[in-house]
């Protein structure tokens, strides 16, 4: 085990002097925390229609992909042209239409020269802590600009029910109102994305809508990861 | 069912709290986190960085030959242990005796063309001489007669001088005998003809007298030149020989070189140490000044260091520092900065960042090393210690 480990720390041999661990972790933690910050940056000042968290989560993938890469390549020109003609045939010969997809195909990229030129102590720093980078932004559904639990739609007959804001706020801990058409006689329809309190109350809130004057076909759709893609 | 709204607030799950807070929080609580960890090793690395790295320094030697030939013999290898003044090798001496035998037969021959010159030189000077002798002889005889000869007319004149002075006497006393009637005309005027006479003579004898004089002085000029023909005739004979003997001078030193290069066959280690490199092998002909071997000593006392730029007003002769090596596991000395160099240089590829992009240092020397503990060309890093100049 210890000459595994002394192999992967030294490299292959006699050679460059051997990686020092802390500092490719320091690169990784800054390249996170950069990323993290321009990823904040583009979610709040993002206006539009266009908005998709894959390509927010990305931003962050992408600052800790290419912090790797040049890791790899260093001052190393072949390995920098060989990264150049792989990424040129794999975007030739594969239509990808997701930004994430194309973190992952350049995060593979990355770790096979990584392997591929010996670097076997990058290749493990960095599988870890873009693994972990991923999870976080799983779990934390990194980039997600309006999270909702689901959305209610209902048709009123008389106008906004006074009530149904209270009704909201009591099951709700956010309701927006998505879109909304009113006629003559305030007849219409109504849609709300919500955040539930309890999302197994679902079924109470709806109720209580129904139970408002002037309030009918009332239909909750619920949704996990609601909104954005 | 109520058709008013409960005035109460559905209750908010553990696991809705948790999804919220990781939803809302967690990134930031994650991002502050890294922040910290990178401060904490950013200061880690930023102490633990040393500002100067050096090589332990390497006292090479090589060995080459004096001449060129073929070597002969290799008495070492790749590694060996060699003492000063060991044999390294021996060189072909064929050549050497071939180029022995030829000045040999030069010196030699200019020997006999020396004798031989000597010779001629020695016949002719004898010739010169003979015919010198009588020409030297003829001229002095010469010289004598012309200088008997104005010694002769010194005397004539002298004496018809001499007797010009009695006559004017005798005449004189004529004169009054004339006057007081003692005697007769013709016996005064026979005093005074042959008083005349006299000074004719004395006339003749003084011209004589000078062309004898002429003579003379020609006869020592003629004498004086045929000597300094002889002299001359010997300095251009000296001048005919002397090249000669300086060739053979020139010849009988380079036999002498010769010679003493036979000492130089023979190739000695100049230190103490390892082989470290084997250029040329047996049988293999070599150049005069290309190496054979190169030899580096054991010994590894002193350390090269160059200090980066930004760091250069820390270090100072006596300052303090640690000696880090970069094996496994490493190895630590302290020390302290014997010398400091004269002008930033570019450093050696193994101390810089990139091996590929020139960097500069300034050079330090540190000493007092423990003997063994390091090996010649060894990288290690160095730290300066707290309580140094401007740590």
């Amino acid at each position: 085990m210890g000459g595994i480990v002394d192999a992967m720390m030294g490299g292959r041999g006699v050679g460059p002097l051997p990686p020092d661990p802390e500092l490719i972790l320091l690169s990784f933690l800054l390249a996170f925390i950069l990323g993290q910050m321009i990823a904040w940056i583009y979610v709040y000042t993002h206006s539009g229609l266009s908005y998709s968290r894959a390509f927010v989560q990305s931003i962050v993938l992408i600052t800790l992909i290419v912090c790797m890469a040049m890791i790899v390549i260093g001052h190393n020109i072949a390995v920098a042209v060989g990264l150049i003609g792989a990424l040129a045939v794999i975007r030739f010969r594969n239509i990808l239409k997701d930004t994430r997809d194309t973190s992952f195909i350049f995060l593979a990229l990355i770790m096979g020269m990584a392997c591929g030129t010996g670097n076997f102590l990058y290749a493990l720093i960095g599988t870890g802590i873009i693994a972990a980078t991923l999870v976080y932004l799983h779990a934390t559904s990194f980039g997600s600009k309006h999270l909702s639990d689901g959305f209610i739609r209902f048709d009123v007959t008389a106008g906004t029910p006074p009530t149904l804001r209270e009704v909201l706020r009591r099951y709700c801990r956010g309701a927006r109102l998505v879109s909304q058409r009113l006629g003559d006689g305030g007849q219409g329809e109504m849609s709300y994305r919500l955040v539930l309190r309890d999302p197994n109350r679902a079924n109470d809130l709806v109720r209580d809508i129904e139970g408002l004057g002037g309030v009918a076909n009332v239909t909750f759709v619920l949704q996990e990861e609601q909104g954005e893609v | 069912m109520s058709k008013g709204t409960s005035p109460v607030r559905v209750p908010i799950p553990i696991s809705q709290r948790l999804l919220h807070w990781r939803v809302k929080f967690l990134p930031i609580v994650v991002w502050l986190g890294a922040i910290a960890a990178a401060l904490a090793i950013a200061d880690r690395q930023r102490r633990a960085h040393a500002p100067l790295s050096g090589i332990v320094e390497i006292r090479e030697a090589a060995v080459a030959p004096h001449f060129d030939g073929q070597l002969v013999s290799l008495e070492v290898d790749l590694f060996d242990a060699v003492e000063q003044d060991a044999v390294i090798g021996r060189m072909n001496e064929d050549l050497l005796a071939a180029e022995l035998e030829t000045a040999r037969a030069e010196l030699d021959r200019r020997r006999a063309e020396l004798q031989t010159r000597r010779e001629e030189i020695r016949w002719e000077d004898l010739r010169r001489q003979g015919q010198e002798v009588l020409e030297l002889g003829r001229l002095a005889l010469e010289q004598e007669e012309a200088r008997l000869d104005v010694l002769d007319r010194q005397a004539e004149l002298q004496t018809a001088r001499v007797q010009l002075e009695g006559q004017t006497v005798v005449l004189g006393r004529l004169t009054e005998l004339l006057e007081e009637d003692v005697i007769d005309q013709a016996a005064y005027d026979e005093a005074y003809y042959a008083r005349e006479a006299t000074e004719v003579r004395i006339q003749e004898a003084e011209v004589s007298l000078r062309s004898a004089r002429e003579m003379y002085e020609e006869a020592s000029a003629r004498r004086a030149a045929q000597e300094e023909a002889a002299g001359r005739y010997a300095r251009e004979v000296m001048e005919w020989i002397t090249p000669l003997e300086q060739a053979l001078a020139v010849q009988e030193a380079f036999l002498g070189e010769l010679a003493s290069r036979r000492e130089l066959l023979t190739l000695r280690a100049p230190i103490s140490g390892k082989i470290t490199s084997v250029e040329v092998r047996a049988g293999q002909t070599v150049m005069a000044g290309t190496p054979v071997v190169s030899i580096a000593e054991d010994r590894a006392d002193r350390v090269i260091a160059f200090v980066d730029e930004s760091h250069l007003g820390r270090v100072e002769a006596a300052t303090e520092v640690e000696l880090r090596t970069r094996r496994r596991p490493p190895q630590t000395h302290r020390t302290t900065i014997s010398r400091l160099g004269g002008k930033v240089e570019e450093m050696p590829e193994q101390l810089r960042r990139n091996p590929l992009l020139p960097q500069w240092g300034f050079p330090v020397l540190i000493e007092d090393i423990p003997p063994g503990s390091l090996h010649p060309g060894e990288v290690v890093d160095i730290r300066i210690l707290p309580g140094g100049a401007g740590s």
